[in-house]
């Protein structure tokens, strides 16, 4: 017989240890004292740890985390999202009678102004100073997205009243093909 | 389905009852494993525990991706490597402690020495081989598990077990011959020339 099938045979039939008497009697009472880790999701094992009922001091104490933890991400939302959307009608009347009304769309936060019919009178004041190409405009940076270029301009306008006011702006980048 | 996975299906919903059956099946081998490896009754029986603990705890995440033995020997094993990763001055090798505790129990007939001192070599001789080797040895041929499944324990490949199986032979046979030759040295009578026997 080939020496490396006999030492083959002689690995396979290597006698086994035979397990002491109390091992049984020790891993059973491992399975009696467990709660086996059964299939529950995350929320079953938090509210009832124990697998049956559910526990009421861990809904109250979830109660309380929620109200902490959500009370002030709420309130830091709601002053994120202190916000003017302003709307605006521009009407244009051409040569030939033609009228064509431009809508506008500003969104600016409330923390410059004093309520929503200010925000939209300095607005107002700022796009009639626009047109009559009474501001002051500095370059900021170039910006392109969905591969469209704009720039950013800072626009600044001297109000009625004297307050100076800016706005950033964007403007697309005219191509060699527009033109 | 299968007798063990309508258990392992009852167990993973906490039924003790098939926990304990399952366990049933499967202490014995995994004693046996840890019990050639580690040498210690005492140490065996504690990673026994130590893994089979393990496996209820993490019942949920066997997804039945391969066999259920097999995952139980990949966490005994893991068990091992972690023992004697913290214990390495406990790594004792009692092979011929349990080898002898076993044959004795069922002496052979005088023509079956041979094979026992043979089987009593190899033993000795795996005990000595490097941790990769013994486990492929250990797993293959004395657990019995198939190439595949040897493979998903150990976390390599199946041709690595396999080149690690005939590299293991190749060192036995080398080191068996080495021994017989010492073995009929030692028989050999030395006869002064001309001295009458």
């Amino acid at each position: 017989m080939n020496a490396e099938k006999r030492i083959g045979q002689c690995l396979r039939s290597a006698p086994k240890p035979s397990a002491p008497d109390g091992l049984m009697n020790r891993l059973q009472a491992d399975v009696s004292a467990l709660d086996i880790n059964a299939q529950r999701s995350a929320l079953q094992r938090w509210f009832a740890p124990t697998g049956g009922r559910i526990s009421r001091w861990r809904v109250a104490t979830a109660a309380a985390i929620a109200v902490a933890v959500l009370l002030p991400l709420s309130y830091g939302a709601d002053k994120l999202m202190k916000l003017y959307h302003i709307r605006f009608e521009s009407k244009q009347v051409s040569d030939d009678g033609t009228v064509t009304t431009t809508t506008t769309e500003v969104t600016v936060s409330r923390d410059f102004f004093a309520d929503e019919e200010e925000a939209r009178r300095v607005l107002q004041e700022t796009q009639e100073l626009k047109k009559a190409g009474k501001y002051e405009r500095t370059f900021l940076k170039e910006i392109e997205r969905n591969g469209v270029k704009s720039h950013m301009y800072m626009y600044r306008y001297t109000l009625s009243n004297g307050r100076v006011v800016g706005f950033a702006e964007s403007e697309r980048v005219k191509d060699e093909e527009d033109r | 389905m299968s007798q063990v996975k309508k258990l392992l299906k009852r167990a993973r919903k906490a039924d003790t009852n098939a926990a304990s059956q399952l366990l049933t099946v499967y202490y014995e081998d995994i004693y046996s494993y840890l019990r050639r490896l580690c040498g210690s009754q005492t140490d065996a029986e504690d990673l026994t525990q130590q893994t089979f603990l393990k496996v209820w705890s993490s019942l949920d995440r066997f997804k039945g991706r391969s066999r259920f033995s097999t995952w139980l020997y990949r966490i005994a094993y893991n068990c091992y490597i972690d023992w004697r990763r913290k214990n390495p001055g406990n790594v004792q090798s009692n092979t011929d402690q349990w080898w002898h505790e076993c044959t004795d129990n069922n002496p052979g007939p005088v023509e079956g020495f041979a094979r026992h001192q043979l089987s009593r070599q190899l033993y000795e001789a795996v005990d000595r081989l490097d941790e990769d080797k013994k486990q492929t040895v250990h797993l293959h041929y004395y657990q019995g598990l198939s190439l595949r499944e040897t493979a998903k324990v150990l976390g390599v490949a199946t041709s690595t077990v396999k080149y690690r199986l005939r590299e293991v032979l190749r060192i036995l046979r080398i080191r068996i011959d080495a021994e017989a030759n010492e073995f009929d040295l030692r028989q050999t009578i030395p006869v002064a020339k001309g001295e009458p026997i």
